[in-house]
């Protein structure tokens, strides 16, 4: 009896494995398996990511991936239009300065909340103090100190009073910083996550960063964005492998932020056999390698010259990169106004002999030894590669020995600004579409980098960039402070990466929303239905 | 039984659950150690650089880290007595709070794995024990050295390979496909469970293609130990008087091996199982990783890639609770159905 129920329960299970695999061997992807609702209207736009949310209280963050999301489920006054440079009325039906430390605007009337809430200029003040009191660590506070008060003199207008004159207070006004909140968020501490309201094209229904977040379309959105599909889920992987597993077995509509350059290339040349496109959008993130000028060897200028006199971004890029990034010859990327290939015209192809003759002009004994550190989970996992080029470059000319030294970022992010590094390498996506973004965090006297770098035309300049309205000035100080840059060399950029996204076959709107902004707007989807 | 034997398994309960006690003071012991020979505080480990000199000595003070180690001790000993196992410092999230929402997955994984292991060790256990050092028996014995030394990144790397990527049956990560964890609520944490709960068909066969990959190449870690063990016993048993009196009355050899050895063989088999309680929560950890599975191993390592030591104490101290704790019941249960474990 017990032998015959061994049996059928064996034959049960032999059953069982049998029909699961003669289910799951027709050609269909595992996502047309899930109950047959491939083909359903409703389904929602999944997008696959490696990235980490944090925080999606604007008051809480100061990362993209938590910023992307504050994009789609807030307003701000003012928003870069997709493909646009310039910050036009979001919330705002108009903005415009009284003076130069004034900055008026008015809101459009009938907004309201995803909760029913009306919006009004006192929401605007709420959002704004709320920032400056919570000074969350994150730091995206700090967007707004150069603001000396804000004030709501009616229902529908809000009043910016500067310390200082800012040209670059409206693209400010853009980021996630000045996203406006509900008068019921804590002015004091932040809204829980999976308690936040907004007044964007979206509302957060689930939240929960470790696995999926999603999003739904905001019936009360009154704005300009045309939502084009019925929601969003975001899919967090841990590996980049897992992503592209994800969106070749059509488990993710889109993969985006970060694919390895591997898989990257591997999706293009055999994507379209497996229903899959990579799509490629302009793009502004940037990675360079901070030298230490407080101290030797790169306190002598003669020093940094000769490492930017040497290093071969060319081959960085194609060899490390397989062409997926574009060489940097200047601190600001090509596709921003104000951007001038100065490490180019500085220094022209890379010359070893130039780099000997510029040490042995300063008294350098050669090789100069130096640590150059980096981080292996941050920025792609190409980085060791890279100083792994970097390092044989230098030491091929027999001027240089390196040591390679590598931290994970937790490490990482706590030590780079104390100085211990002599050389060190870093990433930097833009808070705003501005030229400027990519000057004064750096070569400001009190830059993040803190590498001793100060140097008193590049203030001035800096000054001229936050504060001179008049566009031809601002582009004279670009100019001018990437030629100072190149010539003391006190940061080195790599290069610049476009932003690169793999979707299913039939998926439309996300080349749009590749664009400078550096913004995903989920809402332009579209092509998840038949 | 008689009444002698009866005191006896009583004695070995009672002691048995008594030496519970000194075993898990030992364990958290030795967790506590290790958290805190690492350098630095644990706050600065995972916020410095990120908060000010002030605002670290806050959260210290509030962490308790600035209290004498023997404090810290006591606080850490009687927070795992009252279940507190504290907060995450990078999320402020409690350590009970990531059990109860990511321990649905890693039960699924492993309660899934565990039944690959049997469903796979027994019947290849019995014929190799059937069939000893035979051709069969060999090749059996180099699989279940195989299966037990190879890595499980290494084998769940291979199984995406051949059954996701070559041939196209089965997904290769996640618990279910997004769209279908959207569209079913959570309520126990357990998607197969709330698939059930939603009425939700499509959504639990979904869950249980996700859940093959996984659950194969995890239980396949304990196929070779599972196997091994029970071949070794099935021999041994098929040397005991009451099968060769089986042999005698002309019973067929399988239905010696099946219905006469097999239940003797298992018993043994039995004992080993609590040891293999650890080695298949170590296997979660890597599978989970490998499956992009959202379980208690996947956020072990979340939590230490972000350095904080109070989310890697907790989850730890869990653990190995938990893997006491099964050892304690595989005892209890052994002593019950094995007449020789006493004291």
């Amino acid at each position: 009896m017990r032998a015959r129920r061994f049996r059928g329960a064996a034959a049960f299970v032999l059953a069982g494995a049998f029909a699961l695999a003669a289910c799951g061997g027709d050609d269909d992807t595992a996502a047309d398996d899930d109950g047959g609702e491939a083909g359903d209207s409703s389904l929602p736009v999944v997008l696959g990511t490696t990235d980490t949310v944090t925080n999606i209280d604007p008051a809480g963050s100061y990362d993209k991936p938590s910023w992307n999301i504050v994009y789609n489920t807030y307003q701000r006054l003012l928003a870069v239009p997709l493909g646009g440079s310039e910050p036009q009325p979001d919330a705002a039906e108009s903005c415009d300065w009284d003076d130069d430390t004034t900055y008026r605007c008015t809101l459009k009337s009938g907004q309201t909340f995803a909760d029913g809430s009306e919006i009004t200029s006192e929401n605007v003040v709420h959002s704004i103090e709320r920032q400056l009191e919570i000074q969350h660590e994150s730091n995206g506070w700090q967007l707004l100190t150069g603001i000396e008060e804000v004030e709501a003199p009616d229902e529908s207008t809000v009043v910016f009073h500067l310390e200082s004159p800012d040209a670059t207070f409206p693209f400010i006004l853009t980021t996630a910083a000045a996203a406006i909140v509900p008068m019921d968020y804590p002015a004091d501490e932040l809204q829980p996550n999976d308690q936040v309201v907004g007044s964007g094209p979206y509302t957060v229904d689930e939240f929960d960063p470790t696995q999926q977040i999603q999003l739904g379309v905001n019936e009360n959105y009154a704005g300009d964005r045309e939502v084009n599909n019925s929601g969003v889920i975001l899919q967090f992987y841990q590996t980049e492998s897992a992503l592209k597993q994800a969106i070749e077995e059509g488990e993710v509509m889109i993969a985006y932020r970060s694919l390895a350059v591997t898989d990257v290339e591997d999706l293009e040349e055999n994507g379209a056999e497996r229903g899959v496109e990579v799509v490629v959008g302009e793009g502004t993130e940037i990675n360079y390698m901070v030298l230490q000028a407080s101290r030797e060897p790169f306190d002598e200028p003669a020093v940094r010259q000769a490492v930017a006199q040497i290093i071969d971004r060319e081959t960085i890029a194609e060899s490390v990169y397989r062409g997926t990034v574009t060489p940097l010859y200047g601190p600001i990327p090509e596709g921003v106004p104000g951007h001038v290939p100065s490490f180019k015209e500085q220094y022209g192809e890379p010359d070893p002999e130039a780099a000997e003759q510029l040490l042995d002009e300063a008294g350098v004994e050669t090789p100069v030894e130096f640590d150059a550190w980096w981080m292996p989970d941050r920025y792609g996992e190409e980085i060791g590669d890279m100083f792994g080029e970097i390092e044989r470059q230098l030491e091929d000319t027999g001027l240089f020995e390196v040591n390679l030294e590598q931290l994970s970022w937790a490490q990482y992010a706590e030590t780079f600004s104390d100085q211990s590094m002599d050389a060190f390498d870093l990433g930097w996506f833009p808070d705003y579409p501005d030229a400027s973004n990519y000057i004064e965090p750096f070569y400001h006297a009190e830059s993040v980098v803190n590498n001793g770098y100060s140097d008193d035309e590049m203030d001035e300049l800096i000054d001229v960039m936050l504060t001179d309205t008049d566009e031809e000035a601002r582009l004279d100080a670009f100019e001018r402070a990437s030629e100072i840059v190149a010539e003391d060399a006190p940061i080195i950029q790599l290069w610049q990466r476009d932003q690169i996204a793999a979707v299913r076959e039939g998926v439309e709107g996300v080349e749009e929303t590749l664009d400078p902004s550096f913004i995903f707007y989920y809402d332009v989807v579209s092509g998840v239905e038949e | 039984m008689s009444t002698r034997t009866a005191g006896s398994l009583r004695t070995y309960l009672l002691t048995r659950v008594l030496l519970f006690v000194p075993q898990v003071i030992v364990i958290l012991t030795i967790v506590f150690v290790l958290m805190r020979v690492a350098p630095g505080d644990p706050v600065s480990v995972a916020l410095g650089g990120q908060r000010s000199e002030e605002e670290l000595a806050e959260l210290r003070a509030a962490a308790g880290y600035d209290r004498p180690i023997i404090v810290q001790y006591w606080e850490y000993i009687s927070g795992v007595l009252r279940l507190d196992f504290g907060h995450t410092i990078i999320d402020n999230r409690s350590v009970a709070e990531i059990f109860a929402v990511n321990g649905g997955a890693t039960l699924t994984l492993t309660v899934a794995a565990f039944v690959v292991a049997l469903l796979l060790a027994v019947p290849l256990g019995l014929i190799a024990g059937r069939f000893r050092d035979t051709p069969l028996d060999g090749s059996l014995r180099v699989f279940g050295i195989l299966t037990y030394a190879a890595p499980v990144f290494f084998v769940g790397l291979l199984m995406q390979l051949a059954f996701a990527r070559g041939l196209g049956w089965l997904p290769s990560s996640s618990q279910a496909s997004p769209v279908v964890t959207a569209r079913v609520p959570s309520q126990t944490n357990i998607f197969l469970v709330d698939a059930l709960l939603a009425g939700d068909t499509a959504a639990f066969w979904n869950g249980v293609q996700h859940l093959v990959l996984p659950a194969v190449t995890l239980g396949l870690l304990l196929t070779g130990t599972f196997m091994r063990i029970i071949r070794v016993n099935l021999i041994q048993t098929m040397r005991s008087d009451y099968v060769e009196a089986a042999r005698a009355r002309g019973v067929s050899e399988t239905r010696v091996v099946i219905q006469h050895a097999f239940r003797n063989a298992m018993v043994p088999f039995v004992t080993i199982l609590g040891l293999q309680v650890a080695l298949l929560l170590g296997g979660a950890i890597l599978t989970e990783q490998t499956f992009n599975w959202n379980g208690i191993g996947s956020q072990l390592v979340r939590y230490l890639d972000s350095r904080d030591y109070i989310a890697v104490q907790g989850i730890i101290t869990l653990f190995a609770l938990a893997v006491v704790t099964a050892s304690l019941l595989i005892d209890i249960i052994n002593a019950i159905i094995d007449p020789r474990v006493r004291y």
